[in-house]
């Protein structure tokens, strides 16, 4: 994504017989530039700029509500205006595991302090979606200043989701191609029907949305298309996720990337996201957020909410000592979930290192840790003492998802 | 039929260039509004580059 310059980000472009903002966006020309924005019109610079709100839709109720009534009460509690999610993980990780976002509220203060003041920074504003590129990648117009019923794809919607998404999706890692859904020009709302404005308040992570994509929407018929898909076809406890045969190599996240409250956002943002993933140490993650390539096959701790019973597993940035910039030092429960979660890496290909194999082996070759390949192939897996010599601190989180006990007895082991 | 032709030809270019949206700015030239510094690209440049301070708005 281009970078805009600073007067570039604020600039309404009249074309053609375009004479003034009207032409541009009529419904909302009506309204007026400082009955949302505050200011005062006509005046000089610094008076006219005196108190100007950037970005009204913060205050969606007053702002938005008065057309987008029904819109804006649903969504001040959808996924992306609360990160019920992120809200469940911080909750679990202090409280303990049978605890969900509800019991957020009760957490220490400085953590909920932290989470609306960090967290919640890009998290996210009408105007974020539908009128400029978000605060995380520091604003700008998308149109003019024009209402877009629907997201930008790159400015928007990649713009936040940049570092997994956009990575996997646009095939920026090394070695990787672009997911196969890419290359046929298929736009994030080819896939995502789910509402994006729905309440989400029942959902305690994005993965108990309703109405989540699914590939069986659109791969229904393909159960017998070849012996892989009907010896692995995913079901619930049973199978493999499709990931597991269909993803590349994808981001891993370690460490995490909070900032002391004193410091300013926007080096957090310039120094949070670390040096070039060639260069991670994955072993220390030391000095913030680090991302490096990596793909592992676990075991599917929760197989109520995922199909199969292996998935691909990524790790996800977050230490036990993750908030201490905060002010509070250690996550209380911090064993009660793991370290690598569930991942649903947007990098699809027919044919991955998975499925690819030579001519005269096994079926399985390329997959299972068994005969002259097994020893490439553990490297696939996640295994407990992969976790205990890389990560000790986060051996026993990761226990319900390495495949040691889950893989056949005749299976070389690590 | 040639000077016809010619003033066709002519007409016709006239038209075009009337009619082609093209991707000029129009400066409104009225700095005391919103609207007036907003579509001029000219105004907020030289806002940049006075007063150093990055534009409000954008959000």
């Amino acid at each position: 994504m281009v970078p805009l310059e600073p007067w570039e980000k604020v600039f309404i472009k009249l074309v053609g017989n375009q004479k003034s903002y009207a032409d541009i966006d009529e419904a909302h020309a009506l309204i007026g530039c400082v009955t949302c924005h505050g200011g005062q019109e006509p005046a000089e610079f610094e008076e006219a700029h005196e108190g100007v709100v950037r970005d009204p839709s913060i205050m969606a109720e007053s702002n938005c509500n008065p057309c987008h009534k029904e819109i804006v009460e649903t969504n001040v509690n959808s996924m992306h205006s609360q990160l019920w999610g992120e809200q469940t993980s911080i909750a679990q990780r202090e409280l303990g595991a049978g605890v969900d976002h509800n019991s957020f509220d009760g957490l220490p203060a400085e953590l909920t302090d932290g989470f609306d003041r960090e967290c919640m920074s890009c998290h996210t504003t009408c105007g974020q979606c539908h009128i400029s590129r978000p605060n995380s990648a520091a604003g700008g117009f998308i149109d003019r200043h024009k209402f877009k019923k629907t997201p930008d794809q790159t400015n928007n919607c990649l713009a936040c989701h940049g570092s997994r998404i956009a990575t996997d999706y646009e095939g920026h890692l090394e070695g990787n191609k672009p997911d196969v859904h890419y290359m046929q020009n298929r736009s994030c709302f080819y896939c995502h029907k789910e509402d994006m404005h729905a309440d989400a308040s029942g959902s305690a992570t994005r993965y108990h949305l309703p109405d989540l994509p699914k590939c069986v929407d659109c791969h229904s018929d393909t159960y017998d298309a070849n012996l892989y898909h009907t010896m692995h076809w995913p079901e619930e406890g049973k199978g493999l996720s499709c990931f597991v045969c269909h993803s590349q190599p994808y981001n891993n996240c370690n460490s995490c990337h909070t900032k002391n409250p004193d410091g300013d956002l926007s080096e957090w943002w310039q120094t949070g996201y670390g040096e070039s993933t060639t260069e991670t140490d994955v072993h220390t993650g030391a000095g913030g957020y680090k991302e490096y390539p990596d793909f592992k096959i676990g075991y599917n701790y929760n197989q109520e909410l995922h199909d199969g019973e292996f998935i691909v597993v990524r790790h996800i940035p977050v230490v036990r000592d993750g908030y201490s910039p905060w002010g509070h030092d250690q996550l209380a429960n911090y064993d009660v979930r793991p370290t690598w979660e569930y991942s649903s890496p947007h990098n699809i290909q027919r044919f991955t290192a998975q499925t690819t194999i030579a001519e005269g082996v096994t079926c399985g070759s390329s997959c299972h840790a068994i005969g002259d390949s097994a020893s490439v192939n553990l490297e696939k897996y996640l295994w407990q003492s992969d976790v205990d010599e890389d990560y000790p601190d986060e051996s026993i989180a990761n226990m319900p998802v390495v495949i040691d006990e889950k893989l056949p007895d005749t299976w070389q082991k690590r | 039929m040639k000077k016809i032709k010619l003033i066709a030809i002519v007409l016709i270019s006239l038209l075009w260039t009337a009619c082609d949206p093209g991707n000029e700015t129009v400066d409104l030239g009225d700095p005391a509004t919103c609207e007036g510094c907003h579509t001029s690209e000219t105004t907020l440049k030289l806002y940049a580059q006075a007063g150093g301070s990055e534009p409000t708005g954008g959000g």
